[in-house]
């Protein structure tokens, strides 16, 4: 530019710096933002120096590139080397790449499928939840179904019931729209119908079995009553007489107490029997828990969830109203064992103890009333079959093993709560007949006693016998302690044999008044009643038998005097004897007393009485030896033969029985002098005895005589004076008079009270006086004494006539 | 008094206690028996009428106590008896030794004619047998007496016995009667003779 000069060349410099920045904009600027540069050069008016100037730029450049060139040729080549190099590398990796990438290829399609098969896997596993979702709805209806089809099979309707109930209104409406379940509702009225009917069989079985095993149950029940009662037994320690009071009051309680699990009364609420209580005591399960009471329950509940709760309770009633009927028809012959009677018991009891289980284990199936009316009907219809076939047992044992099982089975029946006082009050009557089949046996048990005994003095020959004997008997006698062994007892056998039978009757009677729950006060008066029947019924009658036997000699009754006399002594321990068992006092309280003593009083009395007639028997039949010669001119010159026997007999029969006691033996003597004289006056006044001699009645006064020696004599001890002798006294006078033929002083002193012959009847003198009138008429035929004769004849006559006015005096 | 018997025979049991003497009488008299045993306290008598050849006879029979200590009592019915029974029990020994005592009893107390009798009681009880029956009749011959076996339980030879002794004393006395008839009949029989006089059966027979 310096070409142009002065302002030119100014103007040409300012082109120039400008150029020079749009050149250096141009280079440093990025090729797409050239455009507004351009824009600038074009705006600008001197493109040509512009051109010129990038004209020497490109070829200042070019020189620098080419001197770049020249410099950087080696490096150059070297780097087209290297870049060659690097080709070849490129394409070695481009091969690579290609190659990784087909391998990589190959690999994903293995992925794919397997994510294919993932795809799958996750479609079924959401399909296999939904399924398991609603099995899992079915199956508890299914396993419903099957428990319900279970329960059925195994005939456990009530659940099965309750299952079906659940299953109809639980499970099946939640899943209604399968069809199973359509068909399950379908079938569930059919199942209920079913299971109804299925358990009324079962109810039927039940009673039907429940017929059978009643007496078992029953058996149970009483056997526990009876445990019970043993274990009160002990627990009280107390004796049975009087504390009967106390166990009933016991079994009352015990309905209270929870300790008294063994009582069956708490275990009433024990509930059904499905439920058991294991705490319960196990040994001692109450009688009722041998029966399977489901049936019923199941049936009660089965029939009331069915709405026909009535229809049972009507159809159970009936059915177990015929039932009682049945159980209370005894057999015909229960009367004849024990066991008889135990069946029977138990069947009722039986009967009761399942009613009243059902009583309070079921909400009114039965109730009270209805229990009290079954029960009402047992208990008369019991009562009556009791009175009728007791009546026809004459066994004691089996009479108290009655009772017994009498008291057990009201203590049981009472020990559930039935009233059983009609059953005690029946064991009153029970008990009177076993008095009276007890009196029957005593009497028995006695008739071989004094059949079998010997009616001799018990010989003892030693200490122990004595003591043995003693022991047996209350007796006391310090005479006989004092004598040497041996010796004897004043007593037969019989007597301590009959005292201790009479300690065992009373024992026997006491036997069944143990658990009648009677006072000691009801006890002994029974005791006492029926002990006084037995003596004064029972061993009176044996006595008297004996007695009033024919055959019983002197020796039999003389040993009855002595042996009564010692039991009568007894009495008074007999007395002891009961007062102890009964603890109740004689004094304290109004008491029967024993009749023991006038048993034996009258025993003895009917005993002297046919010693007194024995030897009367005897007189007269020596009387019937006698044989008089009544028209025998002399007597002869001792007492008739029979007489003297008569006499023999009667003294050695009074020295031998020494042992008779006193008054005893003096009024037999008496009477037998009495009896002999009274026969011998008869002997003479017979009718048959026509007439007879001064001779032959000499004969009799010898006779007379010899019996007024034996009066004499003093046969047995104890008569005061010649007390004896006026047994003859009558007699003797009627004699005297004959034989002295003192008529004068006879009608002379009669009536008076000095009458030598006082005792002489004018009706009896005239008998006589006529049989010896008779005699001198027809004995005329000594001529020598006519005279004489005819005047002893005007004098009998005088006589007679004296004695005819004497009698019709006395007459009018 | 109307006569109701032709003759009145007294007789006698004796023997030890238990052989069966009131069982023999109580057999005859009231033909029955009583099995316990109630021994005799002194004497007894039972009386039964009997007929032989046509006449009543009356059998009043003493029946004694075989114990020792009713003796004197016993024995002084021995002179007034006819007739002795002298009963021994085969089921025991010495029952039958006694009967010697027994007969020296007689010999001593009863009168010299008396008729008498062994009776071995009890034969019912033969398994029980101690004494046979050939040595009770051994005793019997040995003493010229008569001898049976009885039984008052089995009601065996009791009626035999007491027939054969009142036979026996009615035989005796029918010859004693014939031996009266004859002037000079005296000896020791007079007593007897005496006291029969007054006796039933002399009068009887004389009627």
């Amino acid at each position: 530019m310096r070409r142009g000069g002065g302002m030119a060349e100014l103007e040409s410099l300012e082109t120039a710096a400008e150029h020079e920045r749009i050149l250096r904009e141009i280079e440093s600027t990025d090729t797409a933002c050239i455009g507004p540069t351009l824009r600038s050069v074009y705006d600008g008016e001197e493109h040509g120096r512009f051109m010129e100037k990038l004209e020497a730029r490109i070829r200042n450049h070019d020189r620098e590139i080419e001197k770049m060139c020249n410099f950087h040729y080696q490096g150059f080549v070297d780097s087209i080397t290297e870049l060659l190099k690097v080709r070849g590398e490129a394409q070695k990796l481009k091969n690579q790449v290609t190659d990784t990438n087909r391998k990589l290829q190959s690999e994903g399609k293995e992925l794919v499928i397997a994510m294919e098969e993932l795809k799958q896997c996750r479609l079924q596993q959401r399909n296999i939840s939904a399924t398991v979702d609603n099995l899992t709805l079915c199956l508890p209806v299914l396993e419903m179904y099957s428990k319900l089809r279970e329960q059925m099979k195994s005939k456990r309707h009530y659940p099965a019931l309750k299952t079906l109930e659940h299953l109809e209104h639980v499970y099946l409406p939640r899943v209604s729209h399968y069809r199973f379940c359509k068909i399950m509702v379908d079938n569930i009225p059919k199942l209920r119908e079913e299971i109804k009917d299925v358990s009324m069989s079962d109810l039927k079985d039940f009673l039907e079995s429940i017929r059978k095993h009643s007496d078992k149950i029953g058996e149970t029940a009483m056997k526990q009553a009876q445990q019970q009662r043993n274990l009160d037994n002990i627990v009280s320690q107390h004796p049975r007489i009087g504390g009967g009071k106390k166990y009933k009051k016991d079994v009352c309680a015990s309905s209270d107490l929870e300790v008294k699990n063994s009582s069956p009364m708490s275990e009433q609420d024990s509930g059904i029997l499905d439920v058991e209580d294991e705490d319960d005591d196990e040994e001692m399960t109450g009688a009722q828990d041998l029966v399977d009471f489901s049936p019923v329950y199941r049936c009660l509940h089965i029939y009331s969830v069915l709405g026909a709760r009535e229809t049972f309770e009507n159809y159970y009633r009936k059915q177990r109203r015929k039932q009682a009927r049945l159980v209370l028809q005894p057999p015909s012959n229960m009367h004849e064992t024990l066991d008889g009677y135990r069946k029977y018991f138990n069947q009722i009891v039986g009967f009761f103890v399942v009613e009243d289980h059902i009583l309070h284990t079921t909400q009114g199936l039965v109730n009270r009333a209805y229990i009290d009316e079954l029960w009402e009907m047992a208990l008369s219809k019991t009562i009556a079959a009791l009175r009728t076939h007791s009546s026809y047992c004459s066994d004691p044992n089996l009479a108290l093993d009655l009772k017994n099982l009498i008291v057990l089975f009201a203590d049981t029946l009472q020990g559930y709560g039935f009233p059983v006082n009609q059953l005690f009050d029946m064991l009153l009557e029970i008990r009177d007949q076993y008095s009276e089949i007890l009196l029957k046996k005593w009497s028995g048990v006695f008739r071989n006693i004094l059949d079998s005994d010997n009616y001799s003095p018990i010989p003892v020959a030693n200490e122990e016998l004595y003591m043995k004997i003693v022991g047996q008997f209350p007796f006391q006698d310090t005479e006989l302690e004092k004598q040497p062994f041996p010796k004897k007892f004043p007593f037969s056998e019989f007597v301590p044999k009959v005292y201790n039978q009479i300690k065992e009757f009373i024992y026997a009677c006491l036997k069944f008044s143990e658990d009648l729950h009677l006072s000691s006060t009801e006890i002994d008066d029974m005791i006492r009643k029926s002990t006084n029947l037995l003596l004064t019924r029972m061993l009176s009658n044996c006595l008297q038998n004996v007695i009033k036997r024919r055959n019983t000699g002197l020796t039999e009754l003389v040993q009855i005097i002595i042996n009564t006399t010692h039991l009568e002594k007894s009495c008074k321990f007999l007395e002891e004897f009961i007062t102890n068992i009964t603890n109740v006092h004689p004094d304290t309280v109004h008491t029967s007393k024993l009749y023991g003593t006038t048993t034996f009083k009258d025993a003895r009395h009917a005993a002297e009485e046919e010693i007194y007639t024995n030897l009367n028997q005897k007189i007269d039949q020596f009387l019937q030896l006698a044989d008089y010669d009544w028209m025998a001119v002399e007597p002869g010159s001792k007492a008739s033969d029979y007489l003297v026997d008569l006499i023999a007999f009667l003294r050695s029969t009074f020295a031998v029985f020494t042992h008779l006691p006193g008054k005893v033996a003096q009024t037999a003597c008496m009477s037998a002098c009495k009896h002999l004289s009274t026969s011998l006056t008869q002997l003479l006044l017979e009718a048959e005895v026509r007439q007879l001699t001064l001779g032959a009645l000499q004969q009799f006064n010898l006779d007379v005589e010899e019996c007024e020696q034996f009066a004499r004599s003093g046969p047995v001890p104890g008569f005061q004076g010649d007390t004896l002798q006026l047994a003859f006294i009558d007699l003797r006078q009627l004699l005297d008079l004959f034989i002295q033929w003192d008529w004068s002083t006879y009608l002379a002193d009669y009536g008076q009270p000095t009458c030598k012959y006082l005792r002489v009847n004018p009706t009896t003198a005239l008998t006589l006086l006529e049989k010896m009138k008779d005699t001198s008429r027809k004995n005329n035929v000594f001529a020598q004494f006519r005279k004489n004769e005819r005047d002893k004849q005007k004098l009998i006559d005088a006589v007679a006539k004296q004695l005819r006015s004497l009698i019709n005096s006395h007459h009018l | 008094m109307a006569k109701t018997y032709d003759y009145l025979f007294k007789l006698l049991l004796i023997g030890d206690s238990g052989v069966g003497k009131t069982c023999l009488l109580f057999r005859f008299s009231e033909d029955a028996f009583n099995t316990t045993f109630i021994s005799t306290i002194g004497i007894d008598f039972k009386i039964r009428t009997i007929e032989l050849d046509g006449k009543k006879i009356k059998l009043q029979i003493w029946d004694t106590a075989g114990q020792e200590r009713f003796r004197t009592i016993t024995t002084a019915y021995y002179r007034g008896a006819m007739g002795i029974m002298l009963v021994y029990d085969i089921t025991n020994d010495k029952s039958f030794d006694n009967i010697k005592n027994w007969i020296r009893n007689i010999e001593e107390h009863a009168s010299s004619d008396v008729e008498r009798m062994i009776l071995g009681n009890k034969c019912d009880m033969n398994e029980k047998r101690q004494v046979s029956k050939e040595k009770g009749e051994k005793l019997a011959i040995d003493y010229g007496i008569k001898f049976l076996e009885t039984s008052a339980k089995s009601s065996i030879n009791v009626e035999e016995a007491f027939f054969t002794l009142a036979r026996d004393i009615m035989t005796k006395l029918n010859r004693k009667m014939n031996d009266n008839s004859s002037p000079g009949a005296g000896g020791p029989v007079k007593i007897t003779e005496n006291r029969s006089k007054k006796s039933s059966f002399f009068r009887c027979t004389l009627l």
